[in-house]
């Protein structure tokens, strides 16, 4: 080799290691190996059986556990537009560079999935591969559910396929360049895929195994709740610390004591997950109150009990960004307290006070108390402000009082000093939203 | 009259109405105060926010939530003065509701310079005019 030869080649090596490094530092590490036990493969566990239906399903057809697996999943929400049939697709997704749309997923040969084999599902589920080969966009959690065993996936599509087909095509994406490109999606995923099924954890015990697979191949709580790295991807050095999500703030679930799930009870987290709500902890609103209406409410007690088993083993990661704590109740008059916004105050009283009271703690139903909830205490009223703009429609109980949309009759103005004033008297540190906050909250949410 | 204010981001806070009623021999003058009081706030909750929006054939308003009344810490003191008189009384039951919006109006005119031609009022031409 001549000298220039040689040194081409150390620069070339030098560039393959640095690259290769740089897509080691920002891809991190995966979503499950923060629990660092040694790891068998699924058939040659015997401890337990972390995959599939729970036990009283274990007997139903191939449909109706699909059927637990889709919901367990949360694949309707995603693939439903408001108002449309169940599983048709269109529900838009506003990301900073245009707008991405979820496909119809119901049998229609045309316009959904009819087409499909077992194999095509399988590439397009753990894989992100189309039908046709083209790459799907990780709005699609396909880096979640390809930890989902190939049984369990196949049980999903036979649900899928027993539903009526609909004929509904998704209104065309109206990405910018170069996000239209979809091809390049096929280099995001050869860095960000795992491409690999869940392996069960010797070290840890058969309940916790249930819970990793339920919490990160089907319900993926990461794709909200932990924060995105440089390529958009999940960043597991913060797993579970906390991230927006649709506009919404999607909480610390890490195990710190201060601003995550350290200090929740076990029967608080349940309740939380299985109906919406917990004492002192506040609802879950926005996309948090769906997943629950439409997933984690359909969820078995012994599989609610496993999520909660694994949550508890998540390293802590503090957001630093948040208060220490959650402020105490508000005094009872409005005359005391902080007043901070006279503006803020007005709409209150007008539009809040009958369901909210002065106080924070509900008058009328345990679900609207303010008192406790990280969303009055985020300096930044994130939440506050959304819930305000769409209000919330829960199902869970049955009988759920809901909270009304006041985003069309209100101005960005008066919801941004509603949110200001809600903050101060309610939370630990009143925010500082204005109406430009305000519109490009309005920008954020899925419709 | 109305007298109101208006801010940067074209929100109008009332501070006051005066209305001069003549309706003749008036048979209950408590009444005639209490209808074009009632008027008054009707009227301009119209002016307000009375917006209806229609999509897809149907109307979107459902409720107070998206369909604002003018709530009680909005209302300004209303003064309703009811000029004695000798002449066979008259109808008061709606004079109120068409008295305000255009007192409104006018008094919009007054601070901003900005000539509203429609209604409800358009908040973004008020911000517009105080800037210009
Ligand atoms: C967080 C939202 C979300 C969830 C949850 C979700 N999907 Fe998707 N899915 C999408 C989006 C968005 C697309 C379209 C992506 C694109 O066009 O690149 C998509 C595309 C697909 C496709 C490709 C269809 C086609 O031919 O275009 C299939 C199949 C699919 N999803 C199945 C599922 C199944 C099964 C589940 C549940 C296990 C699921 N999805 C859950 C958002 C979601
Ligand atoms: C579609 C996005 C999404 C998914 C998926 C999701 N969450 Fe959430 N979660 C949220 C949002 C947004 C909030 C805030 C809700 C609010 O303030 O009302 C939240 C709130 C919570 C809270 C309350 C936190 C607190 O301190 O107030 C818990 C606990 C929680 N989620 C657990 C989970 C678990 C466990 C999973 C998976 C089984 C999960 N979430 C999946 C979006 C999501
Ligand atoms: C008709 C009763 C009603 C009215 C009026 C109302 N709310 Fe609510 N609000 C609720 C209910 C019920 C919930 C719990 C929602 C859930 O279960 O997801 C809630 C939740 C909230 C939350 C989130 C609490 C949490 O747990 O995270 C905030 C913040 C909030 N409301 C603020 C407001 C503000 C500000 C107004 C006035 C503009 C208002 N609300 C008007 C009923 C109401």
């Amino acid at each position: 080799m001549s000298g220039k030869m040689r040194i081409l080649a150390s620069l070339v090596m030098i560039a393959i290691v640095a690259v290769a490094l740089g897509i080691w530092i920002i891809r991190g590490p995966g979503p499950l190996d923060f629990a660092g036990g040694t790891k068998v493969a699924l058939a040659d566990y015997r401890a337990g059986k972390p995959a599939g239906v729970p036990a009283k399903l274990e007997k139903a057809s191939l449909v109706e556990r699909g059927e637990y697996l889709a919901k367990a999943a949360d694949c309707m929400v995603c693939h439903t537009k408001p108002g449309e049939k169940e599983y048709s697709g269109g529900l838009g997704f506003k990301l900073p560079f245009g707008t991405l749309y979820s496909t119809n997923i119901t049998p229609d040969k045309d316009t959904g999935i009819g087409n499909y084999s077992d194999q095509d599902f399988l590439d397009a589920v753990q894989r992100g591969k189309r039908h046709d080969g083209a790459r799907l966009y990780p709005a699609m959690p396909y880096t979640s559910y390809t930890y989902m065993t190939d049984e369990d996936v196949l049980a999903v599509k036979a649900y899928l396929f027993s539903l009526p087909a609909v004929r509904a095509k998704p209104p065309e994406n109206t990405l910018s360049f170069p996000f239209n490109q979809r091809w390049a999606m096929m280099f995001w995923s050869a860095v960000f895929n795992p491409d690999t099924r869940f392996t069960p954890d010797t070290s840890k015990s058969p309940e916790w195994n249930r819970g990793a697979y339920l919490t990160e191949a089907l319900a993926h709580c990461g794709e909200c709740h932990t924060p995105r790295n440089l390529g958009f991807a999940l960043d597991n050095r913060k797993k579970f610390a906390g991230a927006i999500t649709a506009g919404w703030r999607a909480f610390n679930i890490s195990s710190d004591k201060a601003t995550g799930l350290g200090n929740w009870r076990d029967e608080d987290l349940i309740s939380y997950l299985s109906l919406g709500h917990a004492p002192g902890h506040g609802s879950a609103s926005g996309p948090m109150g769906e997943a629950v209406d439409h997933s984690f409410s359909q969820f078995a007690p012994e599989d609610i009990s496993s999520i909660v088993a694994y949550l508890r083993s998540v390293p802590p990661v503090p957001s630093p960004d948040l208060p220490a704590g959650t402020a105490p109740v508000a005094p009872a008059s409005h005359k005391d307290g902080v007043t901070a916004d006279a503006r803020g105050k007005k709409v209150f009283a007008g539009a809040c006070v009958s369901c909210h009271g002065w106080s924070g703690a509900s008058p009328v139903s345990p679900m609207a108390t303010l008192t406790g909830t990280w969303a009055v205490n985020d300096p930044a009223a994130i939440n506050v402000a959304q819930i305000v703009l769409s209000g919330t429609r829960r199902h869970t109980p049955d009988d759920a009082l809901s909270m009304p949309a006041f985003g069309n009759a209100y101005t960005d103005d008066e919801i941004a000093a509603v949110a200001n004033y809600v903050t101060a008297r309610f939370g630990t540190k009143g925010s500082k939203l204005t109406a430009k906050d305000v519109a490009e909250l309005r920008e954020q949410t899925a419709e | 009259m109305v007298e109101a204010e208006i801010d940067d981001s074209g929100e109008i806070v009332l501070r006051r109405i005066t209305s001069v009623v003549d309706t003749g021999i008036a048979v209950n003058p408590d009444t005639v105060k209490a209808q074009i009081e009632g008027g008054l706030i009707f009227g301009l909750t119209a002016a307000l926010y009375g917006e209806i929006t229609i999509d897809k054939g149907r109307v979107q308003q459902s409720n107070f939530h998206d369909y604002r009344m003018m709530r009680i810490n909005e209302t300004p003191k209303i003064e309703v003065v009811v000029v004695k008189s000798g002449e066979a009384p008259g109808g008061i039951g709606e004079a109120g509701v068409n008295a305000g919006p255009p007192a409104l109006r006018n008094a919009i005119l007054a601070a901003t310079g900005v000539a509203l031609r429609r209604l409800p009022i358009d908040r973004k031409l008020l911000a517009a005019g105080r800037k210009a």
